[in-house]
């Protein structure tokens, strides 16, 4: 006999309230798809020349970590930061003084020396608002106190080590090819700082 | 042309794929933001995703695990349990819609996959064991509690009458 509830809930669940009604073009310009361009519509011929040899220059450095090039110069502010690391929350941007924002209270002082260092900062308000990463830093502990990683953050075999401290939220990540990745989110809520983390490890690093 | 392909699969099933995860998470922001991450996730697996022909599938599915994270449920936590109910359509009773709706978001994160896999989807447990990386008993028994927790919310009301 058919459940009176299993029938509600399917009508419930099958019913037309549902609909987000989300527009395409809003939705394929915050997603990074396989090689995707900026848009030109979006910004002067010159503008999009800027944003592309930043994406390029940063995303070299982001492939190729360890090398010793200096970070690249301030972005165009149309720059799109998912042309370099895919699934940062909107408002974010490229920072040019990466030093800043690292010391930017609440300071960043769990971050590895050394290494590739990139940032990501909001303008203005917002949840989270800064967004640091360091690729093949030095060895150095992360401070705070160890958060449960769940496994399906390194379907790769990454070793990984979450941490929180303060308002701000750090993970490392080992990959097995040898290259190590540090990321600290700060300037929005705990459970906002992990969601960000866990979709910018998983889409950038350990898949 | 891959990229092509990517935005065209987008284009087509973005009404689909954000009813998906408005179901699945019973609000709309959430599953706005469900959507953003299963698509950026898709992006990068494209190729492979693509040649196998099954896109759809795996963005549902994906769309199903994210959804089931242990960390995005803490992400959720500080949201108002009854805030942005789906309005209703007109057909049946308004107050036996809203009581349902709040009942069902009583459910967890994967026990409300349960429900949608298996009253939204008609998936048999097999299948939505392997959705939610758990055994067909365990989804059974899943969706067993799913369906008390929502007898018991729905009792809890007494404008509303519930069959067993």
């Amino acid at each position: 006999m058919t459940d009176d509830l299993e029938q509600r809930v399917r009508r419930e669940l099958t019913g037309s309230r549902y609909e987000l009604g989300l527009d395409p073009d809003d939705v394929l310009a915050r997603v990074s798809g396989p090689k995707r361009r900026s848009r030109p519509g979006a910004a002067t011929l010159a503008t999009v020349a800027a944003a592309l040899a930043v994406a390029a220059a940063v995303t070299v450095g982001f492939l190729l970590p360890g090398t010793s090039e200096a970070p690249v110069s301030p972005p165009a502010a149309s720059a799109s930061p998912a042309a370099t690391l895919n699934g940062l929350p909107p408002g974010l941007a490229p920072a040019g003084d990466v030093a800043e924002v690292i010391k930017r209270a609440p300071a960043l002082v769990g971050l590895p020396p050394g290494g590739t260092r990139s940032a990501y900062a909001a303008a203005a308000g917002g949840g989270v608002w800064r967004v640091v990463m360091v690729v093949d830093g030095g060895v150095a502990g992360l401070p705070g106190g160890v958060l449960d990683v769940p496994s399906d953050w390194a379907p790769d075999g990454s070793q990984l080590l979450l941490t929180r401290d303060g308002e701000t939220t750090y993970v490392k990540v080992y990959r097995p090819d040898g290259h190590n990745f540090c990321l600290a989110v700060t300037g929005g809520p705990a459970e906002e700082q992990l969601a960000v983390l866990e979709r910018l490890v998983t889409t950038n690093i350990t898949r | 042309m891959r990229q092509e392909q990517f935005e065209e699969f987008v284009r087509g099933n973005l009404p689909a794929l954000g009813r998906y995860a408005y179901v699945l998470t019973g609000h709309r922001e959430d599953a706005a933001d469900l959507v953003q991450d299963s698509l950026v996730r898709l992006a990068r697996a494209w190729p492979r995703v693509d040649e196998a022909g099954s896109p759809l599938a795996y963005a549902k599915t994906t769309m199903v695990r994210t959804h089931i994270s242990t960390l995005r449920r803490l992400g959720r936590l500080r949201r108002s349990e009854f805030e942005d109910l789906p309005a209703d359509d007109g057909f049946g009773s308004v107050d036996d819609g809203v009581d349902l709706r709040r009942a069902l978001r009583t459910l967890s994160p994967v026990q409300r996959a349960v429900v949608v896999l298996s009253f939204f989807d008609d998936v048999d447990d097999v299948t939505i064991g392997h959705q939610l990386r758990r055994r067909p008993g365990a989804v059974r028994a899943l969706r067993h509690r799913a369906l008390r927790s929502l007898r018991a919310a729905l009792h809890d009301n007494p404008n509303v009458e519930v069959r067993r």
